[in-house]
C-alpha cells in the first residue's frame, strides 16, 4: 500500500487529477453562474414579451367594468377565455390572470384558470403579496428577479399594463411560469456540466494510467536490470524503445552494460 | 591520438561506452599488425571495421554490431 502511494504512476495519476479538477472547478463555476443568470434574464425576457403581447390584445375598457360577482357573464367569459387560449399556448406558462390597484393594495381580476377548472381567484380577492414590479408595471413592463407565492404556486412572473381606449392604464396582466419550471432551466446547464467534469475527469484519469503504466513498466525493467548488474549478473537485455528521457536513460544504461562486459571479458582482462 | 582514432572512437563510444577503447585498441594491436590505435589512419578503417563488428557482436545485438562496423568502415578512403 505504502508502495502504490510513494509510486511514480500514483504520483502522476494524483496530480494530473487534481489539475483536471481544478481547472475544471473553476470553469465549472464560472459557467454555471453566468449560465444561470443568462437563463433567469432569458426567462424574464420570455415572460415580459409574453405579457406585453396579452396585454395589447386585452380591452382594457372591458376589464374596468369588471366588478365582484361578474365572473359568469359573458365580459368576463370572455376575456377569461382568451388568457386562457394565451395560456395554454406556452405549455411552461401556469397562469395568465389580470390584476388593478384598489386603495390600499390590488386585487385580481380575471383568472386564466377559469374556463378550464381551475379558477383560484375572484374577481376583488386582495393581491395579498403585492411586489415592487406589479407596481412598476402600470408604467411598462416588468419582470420579477424572484420566484414569488401566488395562491397556484411559487413561479416567476412578468407584467405588462393594460390600457384603456384612450390610453390609460387601468390595471396590468401578470405571466407566471411555474418556479419548477426555471428551475428546471436552470438546472439543466449544472448537470450538463456536472456530466461533462465527470467525463473530462475519467478520461484525463485513463489517458494518465494508460501512459505512466508503460513509463513505470520501462523504469521497472531498469531497475531490474540494474538489480541484477549489482549481483553480477551482466547478462541482461534492455528492450526499451522509446524517444523521450526514460529511452535515454536506458540507452546510456545499455552503454554501461555493454562497458562492464568489455571489461570484464576475459580477453580483455589480460590487455 | 590521430584524427581518425578521434573519430573511431567517437562513434564506438555510442555504442560500445567508455570501454569502447578498450576493445579498439585489443582489435588494433592483434588484427592490424601490431598497430597502436592511437595511430590508425583512415587506410585502416575498412579491416578494423570488419573486426569491430564481430567483436562488438558478443557484447551488443547483432544489427548494431553491423551498424557499428559500418559506420567505421565509412571513414576509409
Amino acid at each position: 500500500m505504502a508502495d502504490m502511494l510513494h509510486s511514480i504512476m500514483t504520483k502522476l495519476t494524483a496530480g494530473f487529477v487534481i489539475l483536471v479538477l481544478l481547472i475544471t472547478a473553476l470553469t465549472f463555476l464560472f459557467t454555471v453562474s453566468a449560465s444561470t443568470e443568462k437563463i433567469q434574464e432569458s426567462t424574464k425576457q420570455e415572460l415580459l414579451a409574453l405579457a406585453s403581447i396579452t396585454a395589447a390584445d386585452l380591452n382594457g375598457d372591458e376589464i374596468a367594468k369588471l366588478k365582484p360577482g361578474m365572473e359568469a357573464e359573458i365580459l368576463y367569459l370572455m376575456n377569461a377565455e382568451q388568457l386562457a387560449v394565451m395560456a395554454q399556448a406556452d405549455h411552461e406558462i401556469v397562469k395568465i390572470f389580470t390584476v388593478r390597484k384598489t386603495g390600499d393594495g390590488m386585487e385580481y381580476v380575471i383568472d386564466s384558470g377559469y374556463n378550464i377548472g381551475k379558477r383560484d381567484v375572484k374577481i376583488g380577492n386582495p393581491v395579498t403579496n403585492p411586489t415592487k414590479a406589479m407596481g412598476e408595471a402600470y408604467t411598462g413592463p416588468q419582470a420579477e428577479d424572484d420566484f414569488v407565492n401566488r395562491p397556484w404556486g411559487s413561479v416567476l412572473s412578468g407584467y405588462a399594463p393594460i390600457k384603456n381606449a384612450k390610453g390609460e392604464v387601468i390595471g396590468i396582466v401578470g405571466v407566471d411560469m411555474d418556479a419548477g419550471v426555471v428551475q428546471g432551466r436552470m438546472n439543466f446547464v449544472g448537470q450538463t456540466l456536472y456530466i461533462i467534469l465527470f467525463l473530462g475527469i475519467f478520461c484525463a484519469g485513463l489517458i494518465i494510467a494508460i501512459f505512466s503504466r508503460t513509463m513505470i513498466r520501462d523504469i521497472h525493467m531498469l531497475i531490474e536490470s540494474a538489480n541484477r548488474i549489482s549481483r553480477g549478473d551482466t547478462d541482461v537485455a534492455i528492450s526499451i524503445h522509446r524517444n523521450d528521457e526514460i529511452g535515454e536513460l536506458a540507452s546510456s544504461f545499455k552503454r554501461m552494460i555493454t562497458s562492464l562486459k568489455i571489461l570484464m571479458h576475459k580477453d580483455y582482462q589480460t590487455e | 591520438m590521430s584524427n581518425t582514432s578521434d573519430a573511431v572512437l567517437g562513434i564506438a563510444t555510442e555504442y560500445l561506452g567508455p570501454a569502447a577503447i578498450t576493445l579498439l585498441e585489443r582489435q588494433t594491436k592483434f588484427h592490424l599488425g601490431g598497430l597502436s590505435f592511437t595511430d590508425i589512419g583512415p587506410e585502416h578503417c575498412n579491416e578494423l571495421s570488419r573486426w569491430v563488428g564481430l567483436a562488438s557482436a558478443m557484447f551488443i545485438e547483432q544489427d548494431l554490431a553491423e551498424e557499428l562496423a559500418e559506420k567505421i568502415r565509412r571513414l576509409s578512403p
